[in-house]
């Protein structure tokens, strides 16, 4: 990191702003305007600067050019420079945030951050109003983790409507967020959220550390700290949630985990975070809990299938046939009957083509969107079969682990499943069966190795901890679901609701009661 | 940093290496695979003769959805080989066929009485040495040439092996005359206590055979597979056939009853052309030994339950008389069936009625002591039998309709 230089402020707005100028390159959107306030034309009492775009012009206008003018009379018959400044800042500037700045750096980061500089004639001292504003996208509908019931807003990049979001859902004053400004070009703000006595300080501590640590010029999106600060960079699997739902950041913050939202993007880091959590969606704890069970196991059993599908065919019909039933063996082998490649080759043809489609599908231009899913049905689906290329068996395995794929909420960790399923065809084409289970097995010692800020990634299962399965693999009613998860969350904030909350009709009616 | 990626490449190295060295030996893609779905084993003075029936994958595809079965090529082809062993012959076939006989889908296995009486157990060995080879393949049993049944083809099922053993298994569970036996439980019952086993046997009813697709898209087949005796074995020779008759005896004795029908005369004692028909639903047979001295009785305990499902007798069966007249003579007809048994296995001196396990379980001692000569003293034991029948339902209707005609008479 550069070595903070501290620059004092010219007592003369006219230097002052010189260097103002200077430092930024003159820029057009650099708007500066001068007040004479009953002082010489040439040598105005007060000026004003902000660049156009970053700042709200109605806070501008109406809060300072507006109140400037009508109390230049005061200004201009004030004692001293120093007296000037806390006039305007006292009685004129109508802006909330208000601070004394001494050192032109910092008034170059503030103009930067969108805030109005007003400097005063002859004195050292300028005053930063935040008149943060300008265009950005207001809240919408989550375009990536939708859900059928549940609240509809999304993050948007403004890190200050998403420290909103979650603040208006948290209205406990335990809630800290710490702002912190990473990147020496970009000086991207991030802030830390979490709940103070129920995150576990130690990793919050953590997080702060790895954080500040991070040195680079640029921090553009929170996939850049995700990759600063993850436990492990050589893994498929990732060991930080991204979401742009606040209400699923919010579940998370209340159950212990650490939110870092990175300003100039939707997407929230949550941390620490468990293996489980990524087949977990926030839609889980809207619906009936019998439904929200079924549907995780789904998930995770589609998990499975993605990743292991294709090489569990290719295993079985090239090196246990006696495994399948003959009627389905036959029909397997009358398909195969004519088609020019092994079984591998088929299903990485067929993969790379799937693969290429979905590129495809997310960089082209909306408009052209039907028309490759028509030439992607064509020909990955008839074309390819009726030509012989593929069997159709062949077609069916690579789309359903397409579509299993996309059961999973998380979308990087359906992506660590497609980067397996790779090796695990190999693997199955070329040692079986038993291939794939020496596969799994190196993935599960890896897997069980992995740290997410020190928390085990498969927590509830390795190590064991029966309490925390309550909302694993089924999700237990809500009154079940008594206390945080264990090791997460600060152990002495284990307890999160009143037992016996378990609702039930009264023991007997009075009615009854009346008639005995 | 560079320590550890020099490692990391290691490491793939060794693992690449590893792929190029053992990658994909016994790899087989299904369209190079014969898929073999019957077999049939002969013995000739020159060695083994056997044959394979082999699935043509892409003409039994072909029939899919269409209803028209007729026509096109065969869904099987069949191939024999001769060798001077079994394995031999088996090994010749890649001197005719282009793809590798693959046996794990055998379905059914047929030899023919000639090998059957030479005996099986050079055909048990091929089946418990080689790993591709299923032990739970049925065995059938032919005379003549065992062949002839695999070129046979079937009217509905368009792969015969298949259709050959749910013939088998669905006469067993239904009917219980005769037993599917596949070649574990057969091993099984040849090196035990009584060395003896059973197997049924498999002809064809009717000529020309029908072994070719044309043939098929007639409504009525010119001859058809079905099912016939029952061969029984002595040790791993085949030494003789039972009828249908003495097989269901047979049944009743080994308790291998699941279910069976049966005609019976309902009417009085010596009248034999009024017949009804009872359906056994339930039935358990326990042999009890008992030794006086060095004579030896078995006892055979009989006890079953069905239903009525044919009455041609003008009776009331609203009356429990009647109705315990009726199961008197059904307990006579059953012991007639197990008496016929009795006679035949007893002058073959095979006992597959399970009479050396029970008198194993019953007195271990004395079994060391009858043992030796087993044979004879099966055929000396003086069998008991003691039949209790019961008739749970007779049916939707409680009069016969005979009787109903009668009474409108009246």
């Amino acid at each position: 990191m550069t070595e903070r230089r501290s620059t004092p402020i010219s007592e003369s707005s006219a230097s002052a702003l010189e260097w103002i100028m200077d430092e930024l390159g003159h820029g057009a959107d650099i708007v500066t305007r001068a007040f004479a306030c009953g002082g010489a034309d040439d040598q105005p009492l007060i000026t004003l600067v902000y660049i156009e775009g970053l700042v709200d012009p109605m806070a501008v206008n109406g809060r300072i050019v507006d109140r400037i003018l009508d109390a230049s009379q005061t200004l201009g018959e004030a004692a001293s420079a120093p007296e000037r400044l806390r006039l305007l800042k006292e009685k004129v500037l109508a802006v909330g945030g208000i601070t004394e700045v001494q050192s032109g750096e910092h008034i170059l980061k503030s103009l930067l951050e969108g805030h109005s500089i007003v400097l005063a004639e002859g004195s050292a001292n300028a005053i930063c109003a935040n008149t943060a504003g300008g265009e950005h996208r207001g809240v919408e509908e989550p375009s990536s983790q939708t859900v059928i019931r549940g609240p509809k807003e999304g993050f948007t990049e403004s890190i200050r409507t998403n420290v909103s979001l979650i603040r208006r859902k948290i209205k406990s004053p335990k809630l800290r967020i710490d702002y912190k400004s990473i990147g020496t070009v970009t000086q991207t703000q991030i802030a830390v959220v979490y709940l103070k006595d129920i995150a576990n300080q130690k990793i919050v501590d953590e997080i702060h550390e790895r954080l500040d640590g991070i040195d680079t010029d640029s921090i553009l999106e929170s996939g850049y700290i995700e990759e600063f600060i993850q436990d492990r960079t050589f893994t498929p699997f990732p060991t930080l949630q991204n979401l742009e739902r606040p209400d699923a950041i919010v579940g998370g913050i209340l159950e212990g985990q650490i939110a870092v939202i990175v300003d100039g993007t939707p997407f929230v880091l949550l941390a620490p975070v468990t293996f489980n959590r990524f087949f977990q969606s926030s839609e889980d704890y809207y619906q009936r809990f019998d439904i929200a069970s079924f549907l995780r196991l789904i998930r995770f059993g589609s998990f499975l299938v993605s990743m292991l599908l294709p090489s569990l065919y290719i295993a079985i019909t090239t090196f246990h046939q006696e495994m399948i039933p003959t009627t389905l063996l036959v029909s397997l082998a009358a398909q195969r009957e004519g088609t020019p490649f092994p079984a591998i080759v088929e299903a990485f043809i067929m993969e790379i083509t799937f693969e290429v489609l979905r590129e495809a599908g997310v960089r082209m231009p909306r408009a052209m969107g039907s028309a490759i899913s028509i030439v992607g049905a064509l020909v990955l689906g008839q074309a390819a079969v009726q030509a012989g290329l593929v069997s159709a068996a062949m077609v069916i395995v690579v789309s359903f682990t397409a579509i299993a794929n996309f059961v999973i909420p998380a979308i990087n960790m359906a992506t660590a499943s497609r980067l397996i399923r790779f090796a695990m065809m190999i693997l199955g084409g070329t040692f079986g069966l038993f291939g794939v289970m020496t596969g799994l097995m190196f993935l599960l010692i890896h897997m069980v190795s992995l740290r997410s800020f020190g928390i085990p990634f498969m927590l509830p299962m390795s190590p064991l901890s029966i309490s925390n399965l309550k909302d694993v693999f089924i999700r237990l009613p809500w009154w079940a679901l008594s206390t945080r998860p264990r090791l997460i969350a600060d152990p002495k904030a284990n307890v999160r609701q009143g037992k016996n909350q378990k609702p039930a009709p009264p023991s007997s009616s009075a009615g009854e009661r009346n008639d005995e | 940093m560079t320590r550890t990626i020099r490692k990391g490449m290691l490491a793939a190295a060794c693992l690449a290496v590893c792929l190029m060295l053992s990658g994909c030996w016994d790899r087989t893609e299904l369209n190079e695979l014969a898929i073999t779905s019957a077999t049939s084993f002969d013995k000739t003075d020159k060695g083994w003769t056997i044959s394979y029936q082999v699935i043509i994958p892409s003409a039994i595809s072909s029939g899919y959805g269409s209803g028209a079965s007729g026509g096109g090529s065969a869904p099987i082809t069949v191939y024999t080989t001769s060798g001077k062993t079994i394995r031999e012959a088996v090994s010749r076939s890649v001197l005719e066929s282009p793809r590798q006989l693959y046996f794990a889908h055998n379905r059914v296995l047929i030899v023919s009485e000639r090998a059957a009486r030479a005996g099986m157990n050079a055909i048990l060995d091929v089946y418990f040495r080689q790993p591709e080879a299923r032990e739970t393949v049925n065995i059938l049993i032919a005379e003549g040439d065992p062949s002839r049944m695999l070129r046979q083809l079937f009217a509905m099922q368009r792969i015969s092996g298949e259709g050959l053993q749910s013939l088998i298994a669905k006469e067993s569970r239904i009917d219980s005359m005769l037993p599917a036996v596949k070649v574990y439980e057969f091993a099984m019952s040849i090196v035990g206590d009584a060395r003896s086993g059973v197997l049924p046997e498999i002809y064809i009813g009717g000529s020309p055979d029908v072994n070719g697709t044309d043939q098929l898209s007639k409504t009525s087949l010119t001859a058809r597979l079905k099912l016939g005796r029952l061969a029984l074995f002595k040790a791993d020779q085949m030494v003789g056939w039972l009828n249908q008759r003495e097989a269901l005896g047979v049944s009743f004795i080994a308790d291998r009853i699941k279910f069976a029908t049966f005609a019976f005369p309902c009417g009085n004692r010596g009248q034999t052309e009024q017949l009804g028909t009872f359906r056994i639903t339930k039935s358990s047979t326990k042999l009890v030994p008992r030794r006086a001295g060095d004579r030896l009785t078995m006892d055979v305990r009989i006890r079953t339950e069905g239903a009525l499902e044919e009455m041609n007798c003008a009776l009331d069966l609203l009356d429990p008389s009647v109705l315990q007249q009726l199961e008197a003579r059904l307990k006579e007809e059953i012991e007639n069936f197990v008496d016929e048994a009795w006679e035949a296995v007893r002058t073959q001196k095979t006992d597959v009625l399970g009479f050396a396990d029970a008198v194993h379980r019953h007195d271990p001692k004395y079994w060391k002591k009858l043992k030796k000569n087993w044979d004879e003293q099966f055929a000396a034991i003086s069998m008991k039998t003691d039949v209790k029948v019961k008739i749970e339902r007779v049916g939707v209707s409680t009069k016969s309709f005979k009787k109903l005609e009668e009474q409108d008479t009246e």
